[in-house]
């Protein structure tokens, strides 16, 4: 026979959770977000376009800002970005860690306003500035990623490196490698930017080292270098070989913050409402014909 | 009123889950012998009508909400006091220096104190949009100009350590006028150069900086940090052409014909000074945006759709299912 305390029954299952989901209105869920330092070499040798992207040559710097931007464009909002370019063996900090998404236009245009001749100096001493580096980033309390080609110029003295052992795994992150595998010219450029040539033999100090022995004018990525100074520091070397790798590495080395986000449980809860109401109109119930008539 | 935005747009296509209650299924079929048994009543199918309806509320508000309906964030435009002030800040090695007024003892470094001069001038002009340019032997594009608060307070609290190479002024200054050459024209333009000394600026930018403050209409004010035993910026002894004194490059400001104001940082009103002079500057109020921040409306609809559903119940719990005598099977 009909039974009228199944749907009013049923139905008032449904009204249950709209009404949790509007009493009890949010959840905290923790979602991985990222604080990362990129600290970008301009020193000269960055300008050489021995890098590939999509067929066509480019230069170091401009896969170093496309890199950059792209992991402005990746990172999940509530992450933040600190940004340091360095010469010399100094990185200057140009702005302490921002987040990205409400900060979004400001980013590009900082980014893409990113410039060689913003460099103080013409020395590029990268394990100096790889070793503030990650003291900055350990002020800061961000994750380090360390864009270079490696090339130190002039060579390292002779007592080599600085002393990375206290600082050793306390900062994650990473060095990417720009540049080619051959040596190649540098290319030369004025103060307009326009390019007047290429370093000579006599524009660098001649007592270079390793694989720029007697080839102090011609540069390509130092990996050896780079990997050395990674064993080193306890960070991970990668090489950068197109825009995404530097979001890649942030992902994979970097140490992901849990922010923790409200979220609304209404819309949940009313999905399963319309689920239980709907399934009420199901003609279960409906009792058969032929029974029906057997049991009158 | 504009009609309201969806998150989710497809979710409106669950509005088909109104079906089952507008054609009445599971109504709970009630065994008669015959409908022919029944009399044709027209209020009867009017009813009938009204609370099939109500029965397909709940689904529809339910639908609605879950389409995510919400009205964008939207910005308002408002006038107020402000300027497009572009901070040329000295970053050079010399800053390093303990920054101290004359008698007392340095607690902080002539960067420290320009930073916090900076943030101090910052608080004070809300309604400013700001660009940042440091330099030392180049000009460094810190953050663009920038109505973004948040980003020019990270670039402020950055400048509070590190110093680096030379100081060069003029390509400081040329630098930030080069900024102001692709912003609004109408906006009142503001260079603040914050730096502890003077510099020799070549003949050649000199004329560059003496052509484009004239285009771009740029104010200038010079924050000299003068600690313990600098020379003071009126220092009237000076030749003017030894550029690197600070009364030189005051006075040389000064023959640019610009609206111009020198102050020395020492001065505990510095930063109040060269804000009232910025706020007289304004000719006219400037547009600032203010956010209206997005409102949802999907709880909305969720209570709108309990509401009928109670509504929906009540009126089924009330329903009669008992057949008058002689109409049950």
């Amino acid at each position: 026979m009909n039974r009228p305390g199944l749907r009013p029954g049923l139905r008032g299952v449904a009204l249950l959770p709209i009404l949790a989901g509007l009493v009890v209105p949010r959840f905290m869920v923790r979602r991985p977000v990222h604080d990362v330092l990129v600290v970008l070499d301009i020193t000269a040798s960055m300008n050489t376009a021995d890098m590939v992207l999509d067929g066509r040559p480019i230069a170091r710097l401009a896969v170093e800002k496309l890199a950059l931007r792209r992991l402005l464009d990746r990172m999940p909002c509530g992450s933040r970005l600190a940004v340091a370019v360095f010469v010399e063996r100094v990185p200057f900090l140009l702005f302490d860690p921002l987040e990205i998404c409400g900060n979004y236009e400001p980013l590009r245009r900082e980014i893409s306003a990113l410039d060689w001749r913003m460099g103080w100096d013409s020395e590029s001493h990268i394990a100096e500035a790889l070793l503030r580096s990650m003291q900055m980033a350990q002020h800061l309390g961000t994750d380090l990623v360390f864009m270079t080609d490696g090339q130190e110029s002039p060579p390292l003295w002779w007592n080599g490196l600085p002393k990375f052992a206290p600082l050793r795994g306390s900062v994650p992150g990473a060095i990417l490698g720009l540049g080619g595998n051959r040596l190649v010219p540098i290319p030369r450029f004025d103060s307009q930017n326009h390019q007047i040539g290429y370093y000579r033999s006599i524009d660098v100090p001649s007592d270079a080292k390793g694989m720029f022995a007697g080839h102090g004018n011609l540069t390509a990525e130092d990996t050896p270098h780079l990997r050395q100074l990674a064993a080193l520091t306890g960070l991970s070397y990668r090489h950068l070989g197109t825009p995404d790798g530097l979001w890649r590495s942030v992902q994979a080395t970097g140490h992901a913050r849990r922010l923790v986000t409200r979220i609304d449980a209404a819309p949940y809860a009313a999905a399963l409402a319309l689920g239980i109401f709907v399934l009420s109109f199901a003609p279960l119930s409906r009792p058969a014909r032929g029974r029906g008539r057997d049991r009158s | 009123m504009t009609p309201p935005h969806l998150d989710h747009p497809m979710a409106l296509w669950l509005l088909a889950l109104c079906l089952p209650p507008l054609l009445g299924w599971g109504s709970g079929a009630i065994t008669v012998a015959s409908l022919r048994a029944l009399p044709r009543d027209g209020i009867s199918v009017i009813v009938d009508g009204g609370l099939r309806v109500l029965a397909a509320l709940p689904v529809l508000w339910l639908t609605l909400g879950l389409a995510g309906p919400y009205r964008p964030r939207a910005q308002v435009t408002r006038l107020a006091g402000g300027a497009h002030v572009i901070v040329a800040l000295d970053r050079s090695l010399s800053m390093h220096e303990p920054f101290a007024l004359r008698g007392r003892k340095a607690t902080e470094s002539k960067t420290q104190a320009s930073a916090r001069l900076l943030a101090a001038f910052f608080a004070r002009n809300p309604h400013s949009r700001f660009g940042i340019v440091g330099f030392s032997t180049a000009p460094i594009l810190i953050m663009p100009l920038t109505e973004h608060r948040a980003a020019i307070a990270a670039a402020i609290a950055a400048q509070a350590s590190g110093q680096l190479g030379d100081t060069d002024i003029g390509s400081g200054i040329a630098y930030a006028l080069a900024m102001f050459g692709r912003d609004d024209p109408a906006a009142p333009h503001v260079i603040l150069l914050i730096t502890d000394g003077a510099g020799e600026i070549p003949e050649q930018v000199r004329l560059y900086l003496a052509r484009e403050f004239h285009r771009v209409h740029a104010h200038l004010y010079y924050l000299y940090l003068r600690a313990g035993d600098d020379p003071p910026l009126d220092d009237g002894l000076v030749n003017d052409t030894d550029m690197t004194h600070p009364a030189a490059l005051d006075a040389y400001f000064r023959s640019l014909h610009v609206p111009y104001a020198g102050f020395e940082a020492s001065d505990a009103g510095a930063v109040a000074a060269v804000t009232a002079r910025i706020e007289r500057i304004e000719s006219r109020p400037l547009p600032y945006t203010e956010d209206v921040p997005r409102r949802n409306y999907a709880r909305l609809c969720f209570r709108l759709a309990a509401l009928f559903l109670a509504l929906h119940i009540l009126l089924l719990i009330a329903e009669r299912r008992d057949m008058p005598a002689g109409y049950g099977a």
